[in-house]
């Protein structure tokens, strides 16, 4: 080792490492190439949806005012309204991410700073915090939700808070964990014992090492909270009509089955390749980055 | 001045179903500057606890400490950060001491950062110190799994050098070393002391080491001081039982073996219930019935230092100093 | 051990009285007017002023809570809203056996399915056989069981007309065969992650080397050894899962038409009658805290170290 050379910055190295396993890791590499696509197809929506995503047209429904089937004017269809279905998947695919995305980033936040603060402090603020999670994981998620929905009205917003107030206490849950035999640890003592503020402590010292496990747990989370979402849209306290939803359309698509099975089938595919493609990805990175972190449920 | 005074410090854990272990049980020593005072002893005998008790990582139970002059307990806040620049640590293992996600130069930035410096300063400082411990100025831009233990254990020096303290304690700071690398540290170590009157207290399982690095030995058994001394008393002719079963297992150079030759059987006893009496009597092979019920207490003997046994010899001449 | 249980019974009340609080708090915020919605849309205010009053909504917040704790201690859930005032208990307590049947079957089915694909999957890592019950199981945990549930209805049921389309009939179990799978297969998979790292786990462990060192048989080491090691923390799961269930009901129940919980939950929220969703929301916590406790104290039982932890 010779000291005069600079070395590699970590980031660089990392993003070759994930290069690398990536191109030998089909599933993966699939389900990253799923993401890409799926973004883009979010952003581009616009551009990309042939039709009004929200707009009834008159051609949308056959003469006996059923769904036009996939082809033609409509490549997938339309839906009991006369709406367009691919439209409205690409409208759709906007919302699931955005509500996976916000919904989660939030419960990661406060499950990152509660699970940090009840971890490194301990004793009572632990008790009270830890006491929290435990009320909030008595309760079924997706019930819990419906329940909070039903009494604060569907909207995209109370979605997202209602999604992040439930998904909060699992990562504060395994980040408490870690940042409890973290505490313990010979540097962080030595940094202690040198003066260094609480604060200080746990952002330079103690949130650094929980970065790969955020980065997973993370990414594993956008994918229940779509599955969420998508849920709560199928029962109907989710996104509201007439914004496009991938759970509703299944929804829309359960009631016309016999006439147009086509409603089924589209929205339902979608949904399990993103969430199928976020979860394949948190496992890619949970190899890849912290092959110790534990399980969750 | 003494820059340590601790006087009949306690450190107690509790555990559960009210048993509570008194890992340190009534310690007493001082430390002058330019000083290093060993702490010897088996794992388990509470040496490493009276040095983070010092640094109040753990609270003490009982006792009074003195850093500087200054009574550390019940300091809070502000007062306790301030306190802690006095006195520094270096750790047992050179792989967990350092943050691994941290670049050397901004684990020894940190201190600096703590002593309030003004960051246009610091990075010329931290050079400054990473050669005063013997390291290339250009290792700041590394990561500690980069240096190899030595290294590393110059860079947590170094770290603790930043805050200008006045002691240092070693917590077998040198025993995960290999044996040349360790005379390096040590000698690392005596340069600085004699540079700026640094004060270690040096703790160490391993009397050789010790009687390389400290001026005066305290020898300790289950959370106990047992005997007390300048190096050459401790080592030429030890005083307790117990020092001279440590000194038998290992050779150590110079030292004389004096009495009969006593060899240490089976493990210490639980702190959580040390035996009656003096603590050691159980493997003590010239035990008596007074070891089995009476506390003996330190004591001047024969030869100068402070014993803690009822059957050490009693010194001959009233004109012996007590060290 | 008296201590430890009594400690644990301390620390399941809080926690229940947590949950029952965090409902209540859910119940009471509320932005629509649950006496308007009773009385009808063509009652005077007087009348909404007096059912307001019989449903004790015009007295305080903290009157309301202590009232509310005092119902419940008897059992009394308040009233449906939309449901002619009928008691909320009742209905909860006649739509259960259906939700728990399902719930019951819920279970066999994931450890049917998820238990053996894990072992294999363990048995041979990174074999053929191990990545597919591994990806099998991702798709699994990735599917909306609405969805599942939904395509199994639409081959097995509308198409191929194999299995009855919904309700429930004779023989139950014909009826109950997709619910259940449809309800058990997130399940699955995730006991097949779960099996696979615990089987992992104890394969790799001392004692089973030491079992393979002395000669004996592979299927001996893993049946007798690695097995019962490895399934344990499993079988403890089980009793949570019911808890757990009794909230997934809310979908499979409204996507096959069966007359349990979650089709009475699915059918009050349509009509705002926040104290039917309340009272499944409560049964659902209840059945996990209770679980929660028991699975501890099987294990405090089994194994004493637990006691000293925490």
């Amino acid at each position: 080792m010779t000291a005069a050379q600079p070395t590699e910055p970590r980031v660089r190295d990392g993003l070759r490492r994930a290069g690398r396993s990536l191109l030998r890791d089909i599933p993966a590499l699939v389900s990253v190439a799923v993401l890409v696509l799926l973004v883009l197809a979010a952003i581009l929506a616009p551009l990309l949806a042939p039709h009004d995503p929200m707009r009834t047209y008159a051609e949308g429904l056959t003469a006996r005012g059923a769904p036009v089937p996939p082809g033609g004017e409509f490549p997938l269809g339309t839906d009991p309204n006369g709406r367009d279905v691919l439209s409205r998947l690409l409208y759709g695919a906007r919302v699931s991410l955005t509500i996976g995305v916000v919904a989660n980033g939030l419960a990661t936040v406060v499950g990152v700073v509660a699970g940090v603060t009840a971890g490194y402090f301990g004793g009572l603020v632990d008790t009270v915090i830890s006491r929290i999670t435990d009320m909030v994981m008595s309760f079924p998620i997706l019930l819990f939700c419906v329940a909070l929905i039903s009494v604060t009205g569907p909207s995209q917003r109370n979605v997202v808070l209602v999604i992040a107030l439930v998904y909060w206490t699992y990562l504060a849950r395994v980040i408490r964990g870690m940042v409890l035999s973290l505490r313990e640890r010979e540097f962080v003592t030595a940094t202690r014992t040198l003066g260094v503020s609480d604060t200080r402590i746990m952002v330079r010292h103690i949130l650094p090492h929980l970065v790969p496990a955020i980065i997973v747990y993370a990414t594993l989370g956008v994918a229940s909270s779509i599955l969420i979402e998508s849920s709560l849209s199928f029962i109907g306290v989710g996104v509201p009509v007439p914004e496009a939803s991938w759970g509703q359309m299944v929804d829309d698509g359960r009631r016309y089955y016999e006439v147009a099975p086509w409603l089924l089938f589209a929205p339902g595919l979608c949904l399990i390749a993103t969430v199928l493609a976020f979860n394949l990805a948190g496992d890619w990175l949970r190899d890849l980055l912290d092959p110790t972190a534990p399980e969750r449920r | 001045m003494n820059v340590v005074e601790v006087e009949d410090l306690r450190v107690h854990f509790s555990r559960r179903r009210g048993v509570t272990v008194r890992a340190v049980d009534g310690v007493s020593f001082t430390v002058a500057p330019g000083e290093t005072l060993g702490l010897a002893g088996e794992s388990g005998s509470g040496k490493s606890t009276v040095a983070r008790a010092l640094l109040r990582i753990t609270d003490p139970a009982g006792g009074r400490v003195r850093i500087g002059g200054r009574d550390i307990a019940g300091l809070r806040g502000a007062a306790l950060k301030t306190f802690r620049r006095q006195m520094q640590m270096v750790y047992q293992d050179p792989y967990d001491s350092l943050d691994p996600r941290m670049r050397i130069g901004a684990t020894v930035e940190e201190a600096l950062i703590v002593r309030g410096l003004p960051a246009g300063q610091r990075p010329a400082r931290v050079r400054e110190l990473l050669e005063r411990v013997g390291l290339p100025a250009a290792l700041a831009t590394r990561y500690p799994h980069e240096l190899s233990g030595g290294q590393r254990q110059r860079v947590s020096i170094a770290r603790a050098l930043g805050v200008d303290p006045a002691v240092i304690a070693c917590d077998e700071a040198v025993s995960a070393l290999d044996v040349s690398v360790r005379a390096q540290i040590l000698n690392l170590l005596k340069d600085l002391q004699e540079d700026s009157g640094l004060a270690y207290l040096f703790i160490s399982h391993d009397l050789s080491t010790m009687r390389f690095a400290a001026d005066r030995i305290a020898i300790m058994y289950l959370g106990r001081l047992v005997e007390i001394g300048t190096r050459d008393q401790v080592f030429g002719a030890p005083r307790h039982p117990y020092t001279q079963a440590l000194l038998a297992a290992v050779p150590v150079p110079g030292a004389r073996r004096t009495g009969p030759r006593v060899r240490l059987a089976g493990e210490p006893p639980s702190p959580a219930d040390p035996p009656a009496g003096c603590a050691f009597h159980p493997r003590c092979p010239l035990a008596e019935e007074i070891c089995r019920t009476v506390r003996p207490e330190l004591a001047v003997k024969r030869g100068g230092q402070l014993t803690a046994c009822h059957l050490a010899p009693e010194p001959e001449r009233d004109s012996e100093v007590t060290p | 051990m008296t201590g430890w249980v009594l400690r644990r019974i301390g620390q399941m009340v809080l926690v229940l009285l947590g949950v029952v609080t965090l409902a209540f708090l859910m119940a009471y915020a509320v932005p629509g007017d649950p006496a308007r919605l009773i009385a009808g849309p063509n009652a005077d205010a007087a009348t909404v002023a007096s059912i307001r009053h019989q449903l004790g909504l015009d007295a305080p917040l903290w009157s309301q809570y202590t009232a509310f704790l005092g119902r419940l201690l008897h059992g009394d859930l308040g009233t449906s809203y939309a449901l002619h005032g009928a008691p909320v208990a009742g209905q909860l307590a006649q739509a259960l056996p259906t939700s728990a049947l399902i719930a019951v079957g819920g279970i066999v089915w994931q450890l049917l399915l998820g238990v053996p694909a894990g072992i294999v999957a363990a048995y041979r890592p990174k074999s053929a056989a191990d990545r597919l019950a591994t990806l099998g199981a991702l798709i699994g945990l990735s599917a909306p069981p609405f969805w599942v549930g939904l395509l199994l209805l639409y081959y097995l049921a509308y198409r191929f007309s194999i299995f009855p389309l919904n309700g429930l009939g004779d023989p139950l179990w014909w009826y109950l065969a997709l619910p259940t799978f449809t309800l058990g297969l997130a399940g699955a998979a995730w006991y097949a992650r779960m099996t696979r790292a615990q089987m992992l786990e104890v394969l790799r462990s001392p004692y089973i080397q030491m079992a393979r060192s002395k000669g004996l048989r592979e299927r001996t080491v893993l049946t007798r050894h690695a097995l019962r090691n490895a399934l344990t923390p499993l079988i403890t799961m089980i009793g949570m899962d019911f808890g757990y269930f009794l909230g997934g009901v809310l979908i499979i129940e409204s996507v096959f038409g069966l007359p349990g919980v979650g089709k009475l939950t699915y059918d009050a929220i349509d009509q705002l009658d926040v104290p039917i969703v309340t009272g499944a929301v409560l049964l659902a916590a209840f059945f996990v805290v209770v679980m929660n406790f028991l699975v501890d104290l099987t294990y405090a039982v089994v194994d004493p170290r637990v006691r000293n932890r925490r």
